[in-house]
């Protein structure tokens, strides 16, 4: 089996409050994969812990075959990172930004960046403290575009953007891995955003990948299960990967559609789940059985 | 790469650095209009002022990168974390080194002929001894803490030496007899010839210096952004 462009093996980092579990994750070329999860599940330490900026206690990340222990300066002048909340220092003018950052990248393309100051609406005359997050992201997002970076790692980058741009982003990005040796990772809380464009969707859950799988298998694999509380009888919860009740019933997530069909002959309703309904059951507040 | 940082330095601070830039001019103006005594008088002190306060520059621009949140744009580049270090450590360098050369070209230029004290503080190892303890010494502590870490570690310094003194002039008697007596007496009579005093003098500071690095290195390593 050929090696995954990106590889997490046993990835932890511990926190007095918070802890990321032994992570395994691939990503081969070519692909866009999603990371999702609530706020605080861990996402960003795991896009910190691959650009260097947090340093993992376990495990290793491999980037071309290569470990990011030994070679992480090098390594990462192939990568191009997208912060979620992007900070530049205020009184300089974008162009002098972008200055600072074409002198570390050998592939650094002028005319591109150009092309995307000026997709994006930005003026290059403009200074960082007079944008705002969405344009901030915006300016970032130029940053890491104009390189021809084999892998981009983008932080919330859709979180301030308008729906329009959003779209036109995804587009871009869709377009930008046509090339087979290159590939995305980015995290979102949009679901709608990975439904449209990517082609595989890993799950952070209080710091534990929950799954990662292809859209494809995820479509076949989840069932969204709505049913009276009358059906909620002892060990029937086992079979749910996630639960939540109301007064008038629940919703609950499961991998076993065949099997709950049977067992509940036609009393509930499966039906095949959304990545919405794959979040919100596999979320905080939500009961995990499994 | 080393260059590439210093350049983004440049550009990223060119506010700060062209305020520090102003010190070394108002000591020229100070020195250019004061009387020959007056200026032999402050020269020294504008001077030591002058070297102490460049040799926290570094500190500065990282505690001000701290609070502009661009530190993660900083770590996230192609570098590798001890080539930040050395970067600190060479803007420290090069800040003392330019006012140094400005304090120079103003004794020669302006002052014939230039004093000889003045040419004779040059000679000594006190500007590395101000580096070791404004700029290398503080380093590790701003690298992980920041602000806290600078105010934390020349508050400990201070401290140190208000014990010290506290000790020589209250302690017991067997504390009077100082260790910095102790150490000059070595150096200047018996126990080392000349050039092995001066080699200590100077190599001293530059090996705490050296350990100083290290340190920074090291920490800096584990610290996340």
């Amino acid at each position: 089996m050929p090696e995954p462009l990106l590889a997490f093996r046993s990835v932890t980092k511990r926190w007095p409050t918070f802890r990321l579990e032994a992570t395994d994750l691939d990503l081969p070329g070519g692909l866009i994969l999603g990371l999702m999860g609530a706020n605080g599940a861990g996402k960003t330490t795991l896009l910190k812990l691959l650009m260097g900026l947090v340093r993992p206690d376990g495990g290793v990340i491999r980037f071309k075959g290569r470990d990011f222990s030994d070679g992480g300066a090098e390594l990462r002048r192939c990568i191009a990172y997208v912060p979620d909340e992007p900070r530049f220092v205020p009184e300089l003018r974008l162009r002098a930004l972008k200055e600072v950052q074409a002198r570390f990248y050998a592939d650094w393309d002028e005319a591109r960046w150009k092309g995307l100051m000026a997709d994006f609406g930005l003026d290059p005359a403009q200074k960082a403290g007079q944008l705002s997050l969405g344009m901030r992201t915006k300016f970032a997002l130029t940053l890491a575009l104009a390189r021809n970076a084999e892998l981009l790692v983008l932080d919330e980058p859709t979180t301030g953007l308008d729906p329009v741009f959003r779209r036109e982003l995804l587009q871009r990005l869709s377009a930008e891995i046509q090339d087979e040796r290159r590939a995305i990772l980015f995290s979102t809380h949009i679901t709608s955003d990975l439904e449209q464009r990517v082609d595989r969707v890993a799950f952070l859950r209080d710091g534990r990948l929950a799954f990662c799988q292809d859209q494809d298998a995820l479509r076949d694999t989840w069932v969204l299960v709505k049913g009276g509380l009358d059906l909620l009888e002892p060990g029937v919860e086992e079979a749910f990967r996630g639960l939540r009740t109301t007064p008038f019933g629940f919703e609950a997530l499961a991998e076993d559609g065949e099997g709950l069909r049977r067992r509940f002959e036609g009393r509930a309703l499966l039906e095949r789940a959304s990545l919405e309904d794959i979040v919100v059951l596999m979320g905080k507040g939500a009961v995990h059985a499994a | 790469m080393l260059r590439s940082l210093l350049l983004r330095d440049l550009t990223l601070h060119r506010r700060v650095l062209i305020t520090a830039t102003f010190l070394p001019f108002l000591f020229l103006g100070l020195v250019a209009t004061a009387s020959e005594q007056e200026a032999n008088g402050m020269a020294t002190l504008l001077w030591i002022l002058g070297l102490l306060l460049l040799a926290v520059l570094p500190h500065s621009l990282h505690i001000r990168e701290d609070r502009l949140g661009t530190l993660a744009g900083l770590f996230s580049l192609p570098v590798h974390r001890p080539e930040v270090v050395r970067l600190r450590f060479l803007e420290g360098a090069l800040a003392s080194l330019a006012f140094t050369t400005v304090y120079l070209t103003a004794w020669i230029l302006l002052r014939h002929p230039p004093r000889q004290e003045a040419l004779d503080l040059l000679s000594t190892s006190a500007p590395l001894w101000l580096l070791l303890i404004f700029l290398a010494y503080p380093m590790p502590f701003v690298l992980r803490w920041g602000a806290k870490g600078l105010l934390g570690s020349l508050g400990l310094l201070m401290a140190g030496f208000f014990l010290y003194v506290f000790l020589v002039m209250f302690g017991p008697r067997v504390l009077h007899v100082t260790w910095v007596a102790t150490l000059d007496g070595w150096l200047r009579h018996a126990a080392f010839p000349a050039y092995l005093s001066l080699g200590l003098t100077w190599g001293f500071p530059l090996l705490l210096g050296t350990a100083f690095y290290g340190v920074s290195c090291w920490t800096l390593e584990r610290v996340d952004a």
